[in-house]
């Protein structure tokens, strides 16, 4: 009992990364930006929570809305030095713990990362969980100042449409183990900011909207997706679900289109060696729900529908080869195609040498095959 | 009636002395045919020197051996000095047997003898009875030759009281007559007879106001040691349960119950349970949570290491499982032991109602007591030290509500925790007729204005009130107070050094568990020890007839319970053929 006494007096004693520190005594940033102003000079952005941005809760004084958030920014030649330089201008510490999103700036990411982001990485406080974006069309202040709809947070908006996943979801740590290979390539989802919205507050210029994605050489933008593309790469990173695929619906392709919605998608990725050279077997499937149709055709009719579904399976089919094309065309493989080789034939893996995996990946033979069924056609069968 | 208190007992100066100088020569009388000087002396001076008769009373009360008297006078003035001249002491002369007449055998006339009593004491209506079968006796007792046997004649003949027994010291007859029994005396015999009188109002068998319960028995203890006992062996109708008697306390003279059941209860057990009361050495014992204090096996602990309960059903179901009782007379609380650290979460309805139902609320015992321990430190360690634990739109919602908030997070739940336990004392001392001040104006101050003036958080609020009503699903008083004060070093811990201090106060805490011992019997049981055989009545309860055994904690000397196959299932069927 004596012993077990002491010893736990003596655990007070040891260390640990953490220290007290009131709630009211901290700026809490929940997205992070940062840009390149001119050759060497950072700048980087903070929106802070406010007093307002629990959203529901009214403040203390009631009445006057208080503002969600405050959009602070400074610019210097180092990551660490920026927010040295913010956090004299703000009365609180800045608190890194909740930055769901980091967004890049495009001049940034065209121009080469470098090692901008080191600092993520380093410090302790960063949660890797958060997600990481590109942002086009405007600078990133402007994205952190865009009010978002529904939402208090522009964070929390960008986050939940990246997490309902329409657009393509990047996570910080994803984004960085990409990085960290010379075989994979990082991806950065794209936010548009689009001008002159139809939504939105009154009087805002701006809107922001997930869209398509870029791919990274190293540091740098070599090749921009749009949101079709997207699509296909979610596919092929197995979250096909929730998508939507549109093909004519006329005995002749015509005006008129039918709508699947896609219940359950799966993806099946796999190497196979043909002659010591890598090749891949893409088998994509899925179910589908008729959510819309505009022809008057009677869908229960077995060949009617069979005929619809394999068009949806002809379009996904050249969608995805379409997409793998232009991958290899980059010689960008963001699916992790080489790291299947890497695992499974490490011996060809040696041999073709990880640094050249790009030029390799630009010959393997893809073979891409879909398998889609239609489960049902929603609440009603034939067309009115 | 009450007497102003004064040196002569109460009665008035003049009178006292009276008495005393006619109890004197008594006295002296008495002394000098035992041939004892120095109380003979002290005797004669007692009339005119106080200080003479407390000396002798130190003499004489320390000196039990002294016989009964054969003089009604000596006996009454010796009952007089160990009373000091009392008035509440009654002193009844009455004449035994017919007077003058056709007398059968053996007496040839009346026997003047004499009834002591205290009647604050004494049932009146049985005393009343004893005296008038004592009066109406036909025979007077064959005093003479064989004077010893006169008191036994009486009471095997004329005494209709239940029972009764011998006294053969004066010191017996005057402790007797304190606990509440009347001593026949009689003139020439050398021994008198004592029997138990002892009546007088008491409260009736209540509904225990502590341990409520839904479903099960209402009944609940009562001051009385007998009707307690009563109560328990309505309970279990067997020769088997056993219950012995100590007394505890020089003054207060409190018995003590220890009750068992002697073929399942451990016999070294009961013998280790009645060497601790046995130990006690003090004046006296008024309630069984004082008597708790003297014989548990680590005092310096804030678990309470015996079970106290109001309910004879949880008393009998203890008894069952191989524990023991200990019943003390004035105290409602009946002491079950060994008890262990998951007893605190069962409640006697738990084995009344069905077993879903009470799988349900022990696991929310559990969970809650779990959350009157930590929830308050938990709060202040996340949000002081640990924010991205914190759900970022959790967070946001709570960081809006500190904002001016001057304190740090652990005044804040420090000043909350002492606020409700100011309601709380306040309520339980406080005069019933102003229980609804507290809470208006506690629910006011703590709830509404606190948030209004920014001086308390509403997450805080939540927090505190919700460990406040968590600590309230205990069943058990004594582990809600253990909680309660656990709180504090724990809040004061998580204020310091984070999750940290909380995972080392609970370190702390579960190696003080571990160390604990009732009776033997290792407190944190059936888990640590780890015992399969018990995890049936731990947070679960499986039916009763799948519990097959007694607890395997408690150790007993048959451990058997129940039938094989007691599962209900449908029986043969009679008047149809089928195959057999």
């Amino acid at each position: 009992m004596r012993r077990a006494i002491a010893l736990l007096l003596l655990l007070p004693l040891l260390t640990g990364c953490w220290s007290r520190r009131e709630l009211n005594d901290t700026a809490l940033v929940i997205a992070l930006g940062i840009d390149l102003v001119e050759e060497g000079v950072y700048e980087v952005t903070l929106a802070v929570a406010g007093s307002g941005a629990a959203g529901g809760g009214k403040g203390q004084q009631g009445g006057e809305s208080l503002p969600s958030r405050i959009v602070v920014s400074g610019q210097g030649r180092s990551f660490a030095g920026v927010l040295r330089d913010i956090e004299l201008r703000l009365p609180r510490r800045i608190n890194l713990t909740h930055t769901l999103i980091v967004v890049v700036g495009e001049r940034l990411a065209e121009q080469g990362l470098g090692n901008t982001l080191d600092f993520i990485l380093r410090a302790p406080e960063f949660r890797l969980q958060g997600n990481i974006m590109m942002v086009r069309g405007g600078s990133v202040r402007t994205l952190l100042e865009t009010e978002p709809i529904m939402e208090s947070l522009q964070t929390k908006a960008l986050s939940e449409i990246a997490h309902a996943r329409v657009g393509l979801e990047m996570r910080l740590w994803e984004f960085f183990s990409a990085r960290a290979t010379t075989y994979r390539t990082p991806m950065l989802p794209v936010v548009d900011l689009i001008q002159n919205p139809d939504t939105g507050p009154e009087g805002q210029r701006y809107a922001a909207k997930l869209g398509g994605a870029v791919l990274l050489r190293n540091d740098r933008v070599i090749e921009y997706l749009d949101a079709r593309e997207v699509r296909a790469i979610k596919w092929l990173r197995g979250h096909g679900r929730e998508g939507v695929l549109t093909v004519p619906c006329g005995e002749e392709p015509g005006q008129e289109d039918v709508s699947f919605h896609i219940l359950q998608a799966g993806r099946r990725i796999r190497p196979t060696l043909q002659g010591g050279r890598p090749a891949f077997t893409v088998s994509l499937t899925g179910r589908l729900r008729v959510t819309e149709i505009q022809c008057t055709r009677p869908l229960m009719q077995h060949e009617v529908h069979e005929q619809l579904v394999r068009r949806a399976e002809e379009e996904l089919h050249n969608l995805i080869v379409r997409v793998i094309e232009k991958l290899q065309a980059a010689e960008a493989d963001p699916l992790s195609f080489g790291e299947q080789v890497r695992a499974l034939y490490p011996a060809v893996w040696r041999q073709l040498g990880e640094r050249r995996w790009g030029e390799t990946w630009r010959e393997t033979p893809v073979t891409v095959s879909v398998d889609l069924r239609l489960q049902t056609t929603g609440l009603m069968s034939n067309p009115l | 009636m009450r007497y102003r208190f004064s040196p002569g007992g109460g009665t008035p100066q003049g009178l006292r002395r009276h008495g005393v100088a006619r109890h004197s020569q008594q006295v002296a009388a008495y002394f000098r045919a035992l041939g004892l000087p120095r109380e003979f002396r002290l005797a004669c001076r007692m009339a005119v020197s106080a200080r003479a008769e407390a000396q002798l009373f130190e003499l004489v009360h320390l000196n039990q051996a002294l016989p009964v008297p054969i003089d009604l006078a000596q006996v009454e003035a010796l009952l007089h000095l160990y009373f000091g001249h009392c008035q509440d002491l009654t002193f009844r002369r009455i004449l035994l047997g017919r007077g003058p007449g056709p007398q059968p055998d053996p007496g040839s006339g009346p026997v003047p003898a004499a009834v002591a009593y205290l009647p604050t004491m004494a049932d009146e209506k049985l005393l009343e009875r004893i005296l008038h079968a004592l009066l109406n006796a036909g025979a007077a007792p064959p005093v003479g030759g064989a004077a010893g046997d006169a008191v036994r004649w009486v009471g095997e003949r004329q005494i209709p009281a239940p029972e009764t027994d011998e006294i053969a010291r004066i010191h017996e007859a005057a402790q007797g007559i304190a606990e509440g029994k009347a001593v026949l005396f009689i003139q020439g015999a050398p021994r008198a007879l004592g029997f138990d009188v002892a009546g007088g109002p008491q409260r009736a068998i209540s509904e225990s106001k502590t341990q409520r319960v839904v479903r099960g028995p209402r009944e609940g203890f009562v001051e009385s040691l007998n009707v307690n006992l009563t109560l328990i062996r309505r309970r279990i109708r067997d020769p088997r349960l056993r219950v012995d008697l100590l007394t505890v306390g020089e003054l207060t003279r409190t018995r003590v119950a220890v009750a068992y059941l002697a073929t399942i209860c451990k016999p070294s057990l009961v013998e280790e349970a009645k060497r601790r009361i046995r130990r006690v050495k003090v004046d006296g014992v008024l309630d069984s949570g004082q008597l708790m204090e003297f014989i548990e096996d680590t005092p310096w602990t804030i678990f309470p290491l015996i079970r106290a309960t109001e309910r004879p059903d949880a008393v009998a179901g203890g008894l069952l499982e191989g524990r023991f009782a200990v019943i003390v007379d004035g105290s409602p609380w009946v002491l079950l032991a060994p008890s262990t650290l998951i007893d605190l979460i069962h409640s006697p309805e738990d084995y009344f109602e069905r077993f879903p139902a009470v799988v349900l609320v022990r696991g929310l015992r559990v969970l809650f007591a779990l959350v009157a321990l930590f929830a308050p430190s938990l709060y202040v360690a996340l949000t002081t030290f640990h924010r991205e634990m914190i759900p970022t739109n959790l967070l946001l919602s709570i960081m809006a509500a500190r904002e001016g908030v001057p304190f740090p997070a652990v005044l804040e739940a420090l000043i909350m925790e002492l606020g409700f336990e100011i309601i709380r004392e306040a309520g339980v001392r406080m005069p019933s007729q102003l229980g609804q001040s507290v809470s208006i104006v506690g629910a006011l101050i703590l709830g509404e204005s606190a948030i209004q003036a920014g001086i308390v958080s509403a997450p805080m609020i939540i927090t505190v009130a919700v460990t406040a009503l968590a600590v309230l699903m205990l069943p058990d008083f004594s582990a809600t107070v253990a909680l309660r004060i656990l709180r504090f070093p724990l809040l004061l811990l998580a204020g310091t050094y984070g999750a940290y201090g909380l995972a080392l106060g609970g370190a702390a805490l579960l190696i003080h568990l571990l160390s604990l011992r009732s009776f033997g019997t290792p407190y944190l049981a059936p888990f640590g020890p780890l015992l399969p055989a018990d995890m049936g009545d731990t947070f679960l309860r499986i039916p009763h007839w799948l519990q097959r055994r007694r607890s395997a904690a408690v150790e007993q000397l048959d451990a058997h319970r129940a039938g094989q196959g007691l599962k209900p299932q449908p029986g043969p069927r009679p008047g149809r053929g089928g195959s057999p």
